[in-house]
């Protein structure tokens, strides 16, 4: 549980908005969707990292930056502790081989003209995993892991349920044998009866194949559930990072404790603490300055809205982006 | 391989007993029989003349009756099937495989690419597609060889259009990326994923295409910028019977007949062929 | 805190559902996605309808107030006032709708038009349902809106829908919906679209305005917590069926049918982090293609020869469950495995 299987280092990603003509005659500066303002995470071997927040805070853009899907416009990914941002060719799919991903919605994740076993013969022999010969048994012994009958190696996608259909996606991705699973709200497309199977199914895997899992989701009982260590995201920032346990039991970033007592509990009498968040989350066109929180922030100071607290350790344990909680300045 | 994965499933099958489809296919097959075996089913050499018999009704004999020069008119109208099919075949196909692949790798990669390629479509698009063909044919001069090339210089683009389209929507699937994530290449996401997946609209357009291939081909073929007389094609044979439209209507009726059928046909199967192949059941 | 400590069981009843069933024709079979539902709502209680997708718990909904009936075959009654809303004819429908009994749905940038500014769109609806004059229509919408939490009501009201956000909107919508008074609030999904955060804040707001204006509300949910958080009492839906209702409490503290057990047991709450979770096999059943007995049978561990055989009917009284087998009474609390 201590070496660093792959880092990000101050990742910023912005998409560009593409400016209409009247915009770029009126000389309007061009806009871009800020979904990533330098994050920094760490993922140890064999954990899972969770990551929370709500939509538009950039959880799914970080999600499919470290799987590749987008080239972040600076910092870095390191994986076993070597940049990845200079990856090409064979290099480019080793990495891609090694960190998998799984999408959140299962209808659009798998071809609907591939038959299960055709996707998964796909994957074991472009990256040679096995020989020619032994390809069959390998499809056999990937729907046994996912727990799904063989015979649905002849089947199209749309036959499955979308629980089943996760499952495959599951196959897919282990079937190149990765160290590294992203799960980008594995199951939130998924009925609650099936949620169930679906994240079992991931903890199971994980401890049989030593597997290191990001698990992004805004499901916070799931994330609490399945992580060791819990990321929450606002406004494409990491604001708070501790362990699960410790994070959920005594969240100290304001809005960690916003978002976690947000959560309806199962209990009707269990009101959790009334904080109730004014305002809604500012557009990522235009964050805010400081701390990007200030504006919703029950406590903010006027230092909240000029500098942009980093994350630092705090006492307890974890790290805090906060100027209230941040014991320096106290 | 890639035809197996696009067709069916059992369900979808029914689709082939639908009745316009059937006499779409049966058209279509009639057809392509009459071009490939012409001499089996023409009662007469389509070229040679009958002084005999000039400009007489359809009658028993002659069912589509003869021309000015005593040449069998059904005989010349099954021969020109020859040549008004691999109008329909020839003239399309190019512009399919090269609209295809342009399409689907400017769909795919974007950026640059794309936008230089919207502009030249802006810029086809914008001339009415007959006139820019003519235009093409009168450089390059009459003939059936530069009217392929023609409208396969023009053609193509539309195809291309439309599977940039169809790309760019399939690509909002996560089943892109995933391929992306499994660390396969370009090529095969483009080719063996996505392009299966885009296909339909285009192989349903160019059932359409083929059609008014045929309607441009003997058009052309009508201006004298096409086949050239005396071979046997629709548009010249309807062009030769012009000057005696108002003395024997069946010169220009019977080829224009033939056109239409054809167009049907290609129509039916079209729409046909549609519902075949949307994934999914 | 208990303050909603209300017995709504003594409360007059303001809708009353029986046998209500609603079916489609999906190709040469006929689809059943409501099957012989009977519920009531007392005045000012929230209703909670639970269930998953494809359970019918918005068809059921859409049912009530007969936005079904174009689409589907409905039959049954739904008593309101005396009135029988199935046979109501469209016309006198129209004049319930909206005005006593208002509705509001998952996507409110799908409900509202994109095209009217927020303010017509409030005044449309006081001009058909309320005889107030211009002025007192303006005056009324940005009251509304206030009442909302919309800040700024005044000059909000020449936005046009796409220039709120996605809680604001929801909010809008609401407004509209309480622009006659309704006794009676239809909610279908109405926060699945937002943030936790966010979703609190429109929970709230339903909640408080409920209470203020003494409106019952029908909230149809799927997440289990959105219920216990709001409602004062719970209907399970499963395979177009009601398979339990009952005081929220009860539902979740003791449930009794082995759905809702399995459904609760399920939610990782007071459980060792990463251990296996209690899963029900199988997945919900398809509405094409339903079990002769109960619904539930076959993803059932409990289940006994007669699930299989007939249809098990809603039985009890305060707490009314549908199963041949059901849970012993106060077996197991809410979230424990």
């Amino acid at each position: 549980m201590s070496t660093s299987v792959l880092a990000t280092d101050n990742l910023v990603l912005h998409f560009k908005k593409n400016r209409s003509l009247i915009d770029l005659l009126a000389g309007k500066p061009p806009q871009a969707v800020k979904a990533l303002n330098g994050v920094s995470l760490d993922l140890k071997k064999g954990e899972t990292l969770g990551i929370v927040g709500e939509s538009g805070c950039g959880k799914s853009t970080l999600a499919r930056a470290i799987a590749g899907l987008y080239k972040p416009q600076s910092g870095d990914i390191q994986f076993h502790g070597v940049s990845t941002s200079s990856n090409k060719g064979a290099a480019l799919r080793e990495y891609n081989r090694r960190v998998q991903m799984i999408f959140q919605d299962p209808y659009s994740s798998l071809n609907p003209r591939l038959r299960v076993g055709d996707m998964l013969r796909e994957a074991l022999s472009v990256h040679n995993m096995r020989p020619p010969e032994g390809i069959e048994e390998r499809i056999n012994e990937l729907l046994d892991l996912v727990r799904l009958p063989r015979d649905a190696a002849d089947k199209l996608p749309h036959e499955f349920s979308g629980g089943q259909r996760q499952r495959i996606a599951i196959a897919r991705a282990l079937s190149v044998e990765p160290e590294v699973l992203i799960a980008d709200e594995l199951v939130s497309a998924l009925d609650v009866s099936v949620q169930a199977q679906v994240v079992n199914l991931l903890l199971s895997l994980q401890d049989d194949l030593g597997l290191t899992v990001l698990f992004v989701a805004h499901d916070l009982r799931l994330v609490r559930h399945v992580s060791h260590r819990v990321a929450v995201i606002y406004l494409g920032s990491v604001v708070e990072i501790g362990s699960a346990s410790g994070l959920f039991a005594k969240p100290k970033h304001p809005y960690s404790q916003a978002l976690l007592s947000a959560a309806p509990s199962l209990d009707p009498d269990e009101k959790g603490n009334q904080i109730v968040l004014s305002g809604e989350l500012p557009s990522p066109l235009n964050i805010p300055s400081g701390c990007a929180f200030h504006s919703r922030c029950p406590m903010a100071e006027p230092i909240c809205r000029q500098t942009k607290p980093m994350l630092r350790g705090h006492p307890e344990s974890g790290q805090v982006a906060c100027h209230l909680v941040d014991p320096t300045h106290n | 391989m890639m035809l197996k994965r696009l067709l069916p499933h059992k369900t979808q099958m029914l689709v082939l007993l639908r009745p316009g489809f059937l006499v779409g296919l049966a058209i279509l097959l009639g057809s392509l029989a009459l071009a490939i075996f012409p001499a089996a089913f023409a009662p007469f050499e389509p070229n040679a003349f009958n002084y005999s018999a000039l400009k007489q009704p359809p009658s028993f004999e002659h069912w589509f009756g003869t021309d000015n020069l005593g040449r069998d008119t059904l005989s010349r109208v099954i021969w020109a099937y020859s040549v008004n099919m691999q109008m329909a075949f020839v003239a399309t196909i190019f512009a399919l495989v090269i609209g295809v692949t342009v399409g689907a790798l400017v769909g795919y990669y974007g950026g640059i690419a794309d936008a230089i390629f919207g502009r030249c479509v802006d810029a086809i698009i914008t001339f009415p597609f007959l006139v820019l063909v003519i235009a093409v044919v009168a450089v390059l001069g009459p003939g059936l060889t530069n009217m392929y090339i023609a409208i396969t210089l023009v053609g193509w683009v539309y195809y291309a259009r439309l599977m940039r389209a169809e790309i760019m929507g399939q690509m909002a699937n996560d089943y892109a990326a995933a391929g992306k994530v499994m660390g396969y290449s370009d090529r095969r996401i483009i080719f063996r994923h996505l392009l299966p997946n885009a296909i339909t609209p285009v192989i349903v357009y160019w059932m359409t295409d083929m059609a008014l291939a045929i309607l441009l081909g003997s058009s052309l073929g009508y201006l004298g910028l096409g086949a050239q007389p005396p071979q046997a094609e629709w548009g010249v044979l309807i062009a030769e019977g012009r000057n005696f439209i108002t003395t024997a209507w069946w010169l220009s009726l019977m080829p224009g007949i033939a056109i239409v059928l054809t167009g049907l046909g290609f129509s039916l199967v079209g729409d046909g062929l549609a519902d075949l192949m949307r994934p999914r059941g | 805190m208990t303050e909603t400590k209300t017995d709504f069981g003594t409360c007059p009843r303001l809708l009353e559902v029986s046998n209500l069933s609603t079916s489609f024709s999906a190709g040469t079979k006929q689809l059943r996605a409501v099957d012989d539902v009977s519920f009531h709502v007392n005045e000012g209680e929230v209703l909670g309808i639970v269930g998953e997708s494809g359970s019918g718990k918005s068809i059921t909904l859409r049912s009530i107030i007969g936005l079904s009936r174009r689409y589907g075959q409905v039959s049954g009654e739904v008593n309101w006032q005396g009135n029988n809303l199935v046979t109501m004819p469209e016309r006198d429908l129209r004049k319930i709708r909206g005005k006593d009994i208002a509705m509001i749905f998952q996507e409110p940038m799908s409900s509202l038009n994109p095209l009217l500014t927020v303010g017509l769109q409030i005044g449309e609806n006081l001009t058909e349902h309320t005889d107030l004059d211009k002025r007192g229509r303006k005056n009324r919408a940005i009251e509304l809106l206030e009442m909302v939490g919309i800040p700024d009501a005044v000059n909000r009201l020449n936005d046009y829908p796409h220039q709120f956000s996605g809680g604001m909107r929801q909010r809008v919508m609401i407004a509209i919906a309480l622009a006659s008074n309704p006794k009676l609030l239809l909610a279908d999904e109405p926060t699945t679209a937002l943030d936790v955060t966010i979703q609190k804040q429109i929970l709230k707001l339903i909640l408080d305005l409920s209470k203020d204006l003494g409106m019952a509300v029908i909230l149809v949910t799927h997440d289990l917590g959105v219920a216990a958080q709001t409602c004062d009492r719970l209907a399970v839906m499963y395979g177009g069926k009601l398979v339990e209702t009952g005081n929220t409490r009860e539902v979740l503290r003791a449930p009794q049918h082995r759905y809702t057990m399995g459904l609760l047991k399920s939610v990782p709450e007071n459980i060792e982090p990463r251990t296996q979770l209690y899963s029900l096999p199988g997945t919900p059943p398809s509405l094409l293609n339903l079990p002769l007995g109960c619904a539930f049978a076959p993803r059932c561990a409990h289940a006994v020869d007669e699930c299989s055989r007939a249809k098990p009917p809603l039985v009890g009284d305060a707490h009314q469950v549908a199963c041949f087998n059901p849970v012993n009474q106060g077996q197991t609390p809410i979230g424990a495995a």
